[in-house]
């Protein structure tokens, strides 16, 4: 089932359109990945997914009916600008957000003291906001978005300015929210995590979604054209014809292979003169692909 | 009205625990106590008698002069009391180069004055010579004694008896304010009038400028982005301005309960019925909270939305300046419509929204204005607050979303056309 749909919603800001005819639909149960790079409209979509603006043309859809804000009680949402109240002590502030959520007094204090000890922080609920790191802050911030337990999560930059263990700790959470049937909406311009993370992506460059698809199906639709080779002995091989462009360093080569060209011929000619410990066929990252449709675009 | 009873309370519990309300609440009374202690315990303690002298060529005047002096004959007996100077008084007839002697005097401080009375062509001429010329009690005090010694002069000479000439300056007039048909004592309004307005002043205007500034926090601190997740804008302003809206009623309520308290008799026994005391009556409180919510949410709606245009709070300064003239111009006219509150003027100033809640305020503490001018007044200030809280909300959502650069006028118009 579809918990978001937006279907070609668009938003202009005076002359510099934002969103432009963008649709997507998120599934229960799976990482969406919304992608692009800074000021590409991923902000201006979510604002308008929840309510935040309003769409100049074109319908969002949440949970299966037209967008009301009591849907907004079954959304977390982590904004990208992280903001809290300063003076405010940790438990207060998470239960305020509880219940502005919906939840009451008493059920958002357990659940809040339940998270805290989750993710290791605890010790600083009687805290004010202030007097902690910006690290702890992000996942006060992060506990604020899952408290009321929403079906759909939207995560705008859920890892920046984390170290490797806590960013590990949030994804773990994330990935288990997933498994248990929440839809997540990862927002990000770092590819390497979605690529790990994310079942389906839509990419925004310029306000346009110029791919959308399951990460698998985009990947197949781009041919795999890049070789890895590990090898001893004569690199002469590496001039095949087959061949557009190779770099090498200490007996590893990387190898981009002309449009239509078969890796097979490659290996064969590497066999010949040279011995191959290692041959792989790399799948094109979602890097490559980003940069390649948005480069083809800038073109354009 | 969950949300918008879920913010106010957050705000109010906040901002009663802060270290600036304590002070308010402290400050306020201690300074005003001052103002109205300060004075008589100065009396007190500069209590020495005044040594003067009274420069007269004709002693018949200058006796008369000396004794109002030293012992006055009438007046108000409460504000006299405490508030006269004594005075030690001794007569010169005039002397070729007393008058330098006499300054001499005054300058090394050995003497307080001279008064210096002379015939010239029938009339007589008085001058007070002292280190200040500034003394308007005092002046007052001369003045009086001079005008009964001259008159008494007369009319003892024209052979009224010397205790039927007492008897005529034993006139005293007391004002009395009339109420609701109902005489309410017999004190001056006008001190308690100016206290109350200022007070009113000092509350909107501190209030008001309260929420602009915890707009322009919540905006850089990026609040919004997580509260407009679940809440609307309108929801935040409501929520906010109840909350502020209620730290400011709580506070005015304790600064008045110490008004009451500190005019209470005992306390200031001598001054209770003084230029200062604090008169209040139940319709003059629900007049004061009324003007007070109507005004904090006509000045806090605008702060608000003032807050939302700008990027932090030294920008928000410079704009609160402007906000706030009105209520300052309302205090420079205050003395103005004090002293004609059913003049045009005071009619038309009470009935303009921004400044009614202070002068609308002022008269019907100094006297009780046709109804329908309250009603008007009263009505055209809801309208008033309604049109700026309907422009402000509209600012305020697309605004406090906005970062960067302060838009322009054409923008904002852009702005209310927003869905």
């Amino acid at each position: 089932m579809n918990l978001v749909e937006l279907d070609r919603i668009s938003k202009a800001y005076d002359t510099k359109i934002a969103v432009h005819e963008l649709s997507l639909a998120i599934e229960a149960g799976k990482m969406f990945g919304l992608l692009g790079p800074n000021g590409a409209g991923k902000t201006s979509t979510i604002r308008m997914m929840i309510g935040m603006t309003l769409p100049d043309s074109g319908t969002v859809t949440l949970f299966g009916q037209p967008f009301t804000r009591k849907s907004l009680y079954r959304v977390g949402y982590l904004p990208e600008e992280r903001g809290l109240y300063k003076k405010m002590k940790v438990l207060d502030q998470l239960v305020l957000l509880g219940q502005l959520h919906g939840l009451k007094a008493t059920q958002a204090e357990d659940r809040a003291r339940r998270w805290c000890e989750r993710l290791e922080i605890a010790g600083s609920l009687d805290k004010k906001t202030e007097e902690l790191s910006k690290g702890m802050q992000q996942k006060i911030q992060f506990i604020a978005a899952i408290l009321h337990d929403p079906e759909l999560l939207i995560m705008d930059e859920p890892f920046s300015g984390l170290d490797p263990v806590n960013a590990a700790m949030l994804q773990d959470v994330l990935v288990e929210l997933k498994n248990k049937g929440k839809a997540v909406l990862f927002s990000t311009h770092r590819m390497d995590q979605v690529e790990k993370l994310c079942d389906s992506i839509c990419l925004v460059h310029q306000g346009d979604a110029v791919l959308t698809g399951t990460v698998r199906e985009i990947k197949s639709r781009y041919p795999k054209n890049r070789l890895r080779v590990r090898y001893e002995g004569d690199a002469a091989f590496l001039s095949h014809p087959s061949i557009a462009e190779a770099r090498q360093s200490n007996g590893t080569a990387e190898i981009r292979l002309r449009d239509g060209a078969d890796p097979q011929q490659v290996l064969a000619a590497a066999m010949a003169k040279a011995r191959v410990t290692y041959f792989d066929v790399m799948e094109p990252t979602l890097e490559e692909i980003f940069i390649e449709t948005v480069g083809g675009k800038a073109n354009a | 009205m969950r949300n918008v009873w879920l913010i106010a309370r957050r705000e109010y519990l906040e901002r009663i625990h802060t270290k600036a309300f304590l002070v308010s609440l402290v400050g306020f009374p201690l300074i005003m106590a001052a103002v109205i202690l300060g004075p008589m315990v100065l009396a007190k303690s500069s209590g020495h008698e005044k040594h003067i002298v009274v420069v007269a060529s004709d002693l018949a005047l200058a006796r008369p002069i000396a004794q109002e002096l030293e012992a006055p004959v009438n007046n108000d007996p409460n504000v006299e009391a405490a508030e006269r100077p004594k005075f030690y008084v001794t007569m010169e007839e005039p002397a070729p180069e007393l008058k330098e002697h006499l300054t001499r005097d005054v300058q090394q401080k050995s003497l307080d004055g001279f008064l210096w009375l002379d015939h010239a062509d029938g009339i007589l001429r008085a001058d007070y010579y002292s280190n200040s010329s500034e003394d308007f009690e005092l002046a007052d005090v001369l003045e009086t004694a001079v005008q009964h010694a001259q008159a008494s002069e007369q009319l003892l000479a024209g052979g009224m008896p010397a205790s039927q000439v007492q008897s005529l300056f034993n006139a005293h007039v007391e004002m009395r304010k009339v109420e609701g048909g109902k005489d309410v004592g017999g004190i001056s309004t006008f001190g308690s009038s100016m206290f109350l307005i200022m007070m009113l002043y000092i509350a909107i205007l501190v209030q008001g400028v309260a929420v602009g500034n915890s707009v322009v926090e919540e905006k850089t601190s990026r609040i919004f982005e997580i509260m407009l997740a679940t809440v609307t804008p309108q929801e935040m302003m409501s929520g906010k301005l109840l909350g502020v809206g209620a730290i400011g009623l709580t506070q005015v309520a304790l600064w008045m309960l110490c008004g009451v308290l500190l005019a209470a008799p005992g306390l200031l026994g001598a001054r209770a019925a003084g230029q200062y005391a604090f008169h209040l009556s139940p319709l003059h409180a629900m007049a004061f909270a009324v003007c007070f919510i109507l005004g904090f949410l006509f000045y806090s709606a605008l702060s608000a939305m003032l807050g939302s245009l700008v990027n932090s709070t030294q920008e928000l300064q410079q704009l609160n300046m402007f906000m706030g003239m009105p209520l300052a111009f309302s205090i420079v006219l205050s003395q103005q419509v004090i002293s004609n509150p059913s003049s045009t003027l005071s009619i038309l100033l009470s009935m303009l929204p921004p400044c009614a809640p202070i002068l609308m305020y002022l008269r019907i503490s100094v006297l009780t204005p046709p109804l329908w001018q309250i009603a008007l007044s009263l009505a055209l200030m809801l309208a008033g607050v309604w049109g700026v809280v309907w422009l402000a909300s509209r600012i305020y959502r697309v605004g406090v979303l906005m970062y960067g650069k302060r838009p322009t006028l054409p923008e904002l118009m852009r702005w209310l056309r927003y869905s």
